[in-house]
């Protein structure tokens, strides 16, 4: 189970990652865009996002400053950093070899449920 | 507006306050704002798909799963965050000071290079002293087992100064293997030395035990050393030292098979020690080589057989897991022991033990140079003292050039805290600086030390090599200095009343009040502390002076000697003294010498002898024996040298090997051995069955071993009935004493070309530059220098004080001048002021001194802790430099334009 758990957590960082490429955001902004690009086929609890949120700033892969919503509203805006983008080309790589590996295991069973 | 402005306003404007708001936050309400704006957005979006409100609310919260498990994650997540952010913070914060503090400095470079010379002064007297300290007693000798090295000596009850071991004692101690590793005899002995058919030298030699080598470790650079065989078999082998092979065979690589010639005997070379080795005594007498000691005696007319009377020197190596303490007991029996089998042993003798680093630069002064060290790294502390207060008046004077800017720092949000930590920054690349300076300072420093050359023909040195390891000391102490710099400025900064500033504009306004009494406290300080480094330097120079006029006993005014060894040309008994029969007889006709004559030892010099003896009487110790300290002189050596004779005669011609054995002793002998009655005709033996000396005459008691002896007893030996080979020859020629040095020279090679003379000098020369002054003469040189650096600093701090106090008041002195106070009376106001400081300065330097003074008792001769005329001294040189720098100002103050002064004021 816990081998799920990371490999979720991993999957997710490298999604924020991603959603952070397009400029800041603040954490709802990243959730939409997980929605919009994934079709909402992948119905995280978005309230996990938060946390890895925070850890991304502790690696230094993200950074946050207080700013202001396009509502006017006070929010939290995340900004890659340039090591994020780094461990972003890192992840995505690692995460095509994985995927690879995966399909290939389940293309080898005769009956696929 | 300044770039520095600018700066600031990054420092402390806008961007500070967001870098703030990014890191500071209260994490858990920073977290719960952030989390409910998220479901805030969700709830909108659901509305907009047409969901009720509580619809809304129902789905965004199920679809952000547990908000308090999550809230509490990213708190936890936070505060860790906050922690190491913080630190980042501080780096952030401490590059922008540092940037901040350099630009400051840069843009002054008047202001920074005098406070970094400043403190470069007292840097670099400190870490001179420190170096002499650190060589003299810290720093091993550069051996092998040299942090293990110990060093035995004597005592006995007529003799508490701790001297040589005899022989016998040496294998005694060696024989401990329990306590240690081994042992060495050594000890260093003059030998006449010919390298082909170059004009022979006499030099100094270290003679050893064979081990010595093997046991210590002795480095090489060339070559091998000699062996305990070797010893055994006296083979005719030396090892150079690095110095001497240099300078006498040009670093020639083949000298290892050489042949050089000691008093005429070939020697091969067969080794060179490393550089920086040059034996055991080297933090005061370099040696030239050493030599098994077993060789020794067959080169100065012995049959190379120890003599039993042999003594020398003993070092050994503590084992390892042997405390000092358990070898001082365990040495305590062993004398005990000593004293029961050897008879011969001095009454009352014993065995001492000390570390070889705590017995430099000779065992019998050891006692006082830990105090001598702590004494000068106070006063160099001292000298650093005013360099910091100078250094901090330097900064509070510019403290009131840069308040509005340090104003608006405040206004835009910059804490107490960060000012302070400017300030301290600030210090800090100031005292780097300085370290950048004082180093070639120190060099200098220790290089003139290194430079005093005593006035003898003993290779006396006193060098300190400065070394890497200096490195750290001196980042210590230039961080204490940046530290102590900037107690002041910060405090000042710390509590600048804001409105104030803000509202005159960053003038001087009545906050200078204020800030001028912080100024004038620490200039008031500074001359205190100046006065007590003077006060010190006077006192040890009065002390040189001192011992130079104590009563000796004798006069030394008109005095010349020159000493010879016939020995070292193998003469015999007879040859020797015919020589010294014709040497004296020629030296008394020279014109212009009123006296002549011969001893074995001169007072105050490096040769000193004691014998035990056997009283006539009873006076309540075994045997009725003691041991006195003697000298073995011609006829008119009493008269040569004005020793008072007070009762009975002189030695004379009569008294030779054929006559009654008979001597002179001196006032304190005759006092303490015979009181209540004349001591002419008394008598004693000096074995315990030999023939009986009587008494003939009794003079003056003097001084014989150290300037700041008590009062000891004292015999004299004709020379005629106890043979020596080694003499000086003693002229009385006041006001021709040039004339009877070359004379020595001359009637000494007349009578042998080949006869070696040394230490041909004036009785004066040699008090002053031989080891009786040595020590107060080296304390008064290095108090001196501290003293004037020390006034210096107080002058350089005065003149700033006072120039700053007139360049604030320039208004008020033109608004004087222009209601028309004459120029005198401007002078007068000014400098008032600036002696006002330096007589409240100087009223507390007199009780400083008074407590400080009383530290250097232990090491002054001749003078008192409370000398009228030192203080005096100290007060009137002080005095009168700073009313000159008070008195610069003044004038430039007395010339003020009215007109220029009230428009810009």
């Amino acid at each position: 189970m816990a081998d799920t758990v990371t490999l979720l957590r991993g999957a997710l960082d490298a999604l924020v990652l991603k959603a952070l490429t397009w400029g800041p955001t603040h954490g709802y902004g990243v959730a939409r865009w997980i929605e919009s690009v994934t079709d909402d086929a992948l119905r995280i609890e978005e309230g996990s996002l938060y946390p890895a949120l925070y850890r991304l700033e502790r690696r230094g892969w993200v950074e946050s400053e207080w700013g202001v919503s396009d509502a006017g509203r006070k929010a939290r805006f995340y900004k890659l950093t340039r090591a994020g983008r780094t461990q972003l080309k890192a992840e995505t790589h690692n995460f095509t070899m994985f995927a690879r590996a995966i399909f290939k295991a389940f293309e080898a069973t005769p009956d696929v449920a | 507006m300044s770039p520095e402005r600018e700066e600031l306003r990054g420092a402390g404007g806008a961007a500070w306050r967001r870098l703030r708001s990014l890191f500071r936050r209260d994490s858990g309400a920073d977290v719960d704002a952030e989390l409910a704006f998220h479901l805030e957005m969700r709830e909108a979006d659901y509305r907009a798909r047409g969901l009720t409100p509580d619809a809304a609310h129902r789905a965004a919260t199920e679809r952000f799963g547990s908000v308090r498990q999550i809230s509490h994650e990213c708190t936890q997540l936070a505060s860790r965050r906050e922690r190491a952010v913080t630190r980042m913070e501080q780096m952030i914060d401490f590059r922008q000071d540092l940037r901040l503090a350099v630009r400051s400095l840069w843009h002054r470079p008047a202001f920074a290079l005098t406070a970094a010379f400043a403190l470069a002064l007292g840097i670099a007297a400190t870490l001179a002293v420190w170096a002499l300290v650190d060589g003299y007693l810290f720093r091993p000798l550069p051996l092998r087992e040299g942090k293990r090295l110990v060093v035995v000596a004597e005592q006995s009850a007529a003799n508490t100064t701790p001297s040589s071991v005899w022989y016998s004692n040496y294998r005694d101690i060696k024989s401990r293997t329990d306590l240690f590793d081994d042992a060495v005899y050594f000890d260093n002995t003059m030998l006449s030395l010919r390298v082909g058919s170059a004009e022979p030298t006499v030099n100094l030699f270290e003679t050893t035990s064979g081990n010595y080598f093997r046991a210590f470790g002795v480095p090489l650079f060339l070559g091998r050393g000699y062996t305990e065989q070797e010893e055994t078999e006296r083979a005719r082998v030396v090892v150079l030292t690095h110095a001497f092979w240099l300078s006498r065979f040009a670093g020639a690589s083949d000298v290892i098979g050489k042949q050089v010639q000691f008093n005429g005997v070939p020697f091969q070379v067969i080794g060179v020690a490393a550089p920086g080795y040059a034996g055991m005594r080297q933090s005061l007498l370099h040696a030239s080589g050493f030599l098994p000691f077993t060789t020794e005696f067959a080169l100065t007319g012995g049959d190379g057989n120890i003599p039993a009377d042999s003594h020398g020197r003993v070092a050994a190596t503590l084992k390892p897991g042997v405390t000092l303490a358990a070898a001082r007991a365990a040495l305590v029996t062993l004398s005990a022991q000593e004293r029961q089998e050897h008879a011969n042993l001095s009454p009352g003798h014993r065995l001492m033990i000390e570390w070889e680093t705590r017995t430099r630069p000779d065992i019998a002064v050891s006692g006082i140079i830990p105090w001598a060290a702590a004494i000068f790294l106070v006063l160099t502390g001292l000298v650093l003292l005013i360099g910091c207060t100078n250094v901090a008046g330097l900064f509070l004077a510019r403290a009131s050039a840069r308040r509005g800017e340090i104003a608006v720092r405040r206004a835009l949000g910059a804490t107490t805290g960060r000012m302070v930590r400017l300030v301290v920054t600030e210090s800090m690349v100031l005292a780097l600086l300085a370290l950048v300076f004082a180093a070639p300072l120190t060099w200098l420093m220790l290089r003139s030390f290194s430079s005093i050359r005593m006035e003898t023909d003993f290779p006396v040195r006193f060098s300190v090599e400065p070394t890497w390891g200096l490195l750290p000391v001196a980042l210590g102490i230039a961080v204490i200095a940046a530290l102590l710099t900037s107690i002041a400025p910060a405090l000042h900064a710390a509590r600048l009343p804001l409105q104030e500033t803000l509202k005159d504009g960053g003038r001087g306004g009545s906050g200078g009040k204020k800030r001028r009494v912080a100024r004038t406290l620490l200039v008031g300080a500074q001359v205190a502390v100046s006065f007590v480094l003077l006060v010190c330097a006077a006192l040890f120079a009065r002390s040189v002076q001192a011992a130079t006029t104590l009563d000796l006993g004798f006069r030394p005014a008109g005095v010349v000697m020159g000493t010879s060894d016939p020995e070292i040309l193998r003469y015999d008994r007879p040859r020797t003294e015919r020589f010294y029969r014709d040497l004296l007889a020629q030296a008394r006709a020279l014109p212009g010498v009123k006296s002549a004559s011969l001893s074995r030892d001169i007072p105050l010099g490096y040769n000193n002898s004691s014998h035990d003896l056997y009283l006539d009487h009873d006076i309540g110790v075994p045997d009725n024996r003691i041991g006195v300290g003697y000298n073995v002189v011609s006829p008119d050596y009493f008269a040569t040298l004005g020793y008072r004779l007070l009762e009975g005669r002189d030695f004379v011609v009569r008294d030779d090997s054929s006559a009654d054995r008979v001597v002179v002793i001196n006032a304190q002998m005759a006092k303490q051995y015979w009181p209540g009655a004349s001591a002419l005709g008394r008598r004693f033996r000096l074995e315990k069955d030999g023939a009986w000396f009587t008494v003939v005459g009794v003079v003056g008691s003097g001084r014989y071993t150290f300037v700041n002896e008590s009062p000891k007893p004292y015999f004299y030996m004709p020379m005629a009935q106890r043979y020596r080979s080694q003499m000086t020859l003693e002229l009385l020629a006041p006001g021709n004493e040039t004339a009877a040095m070359l004379a020595i020279r001359r009637l000494v090679h007349e009578l042998d070309p080949d006869m070696p003379v040394g230490d041909v000098r004036t009785m004066q020369v040699h008090l002053e530059g031989g080891l009786a002054f040595l020590f107060p003469k080296i304390a008064a040189i290095v108090a001196v220098a501290i003293g004037l650096l020390g006034l210096i600093q107080a002058v350089v701090g005065l003149y700033g004080v006072v120039a700053f106090g007139v360049a604030e008041r320039t208004r008020e002195i033109g608004i004087r001048i222009a209601i028309g106070a004459r120029p005198g009376d401007v002078v007068r106001g000014v400098m008032r002021e600036g002696l006002m400081l330096t007589g409240v300065g100087m009223l507390i330097g007199v009780i400083a001194s008074l407590g400080v003074a009383q530290l250097t008792r232990a090491i002054l001769v001749g003078v008192g802790a409370t000398d009228p005329v030192a203080y005096l001294a100290a007060a009137v040189l002080l005095l009168s430099v700073t009313t000159l720098a008070a008195w610069l100002p003044a004038r430039r103050a007395a010339a003020t334009d009215p007109t220029v002064a009230l428009r810009e004021g």
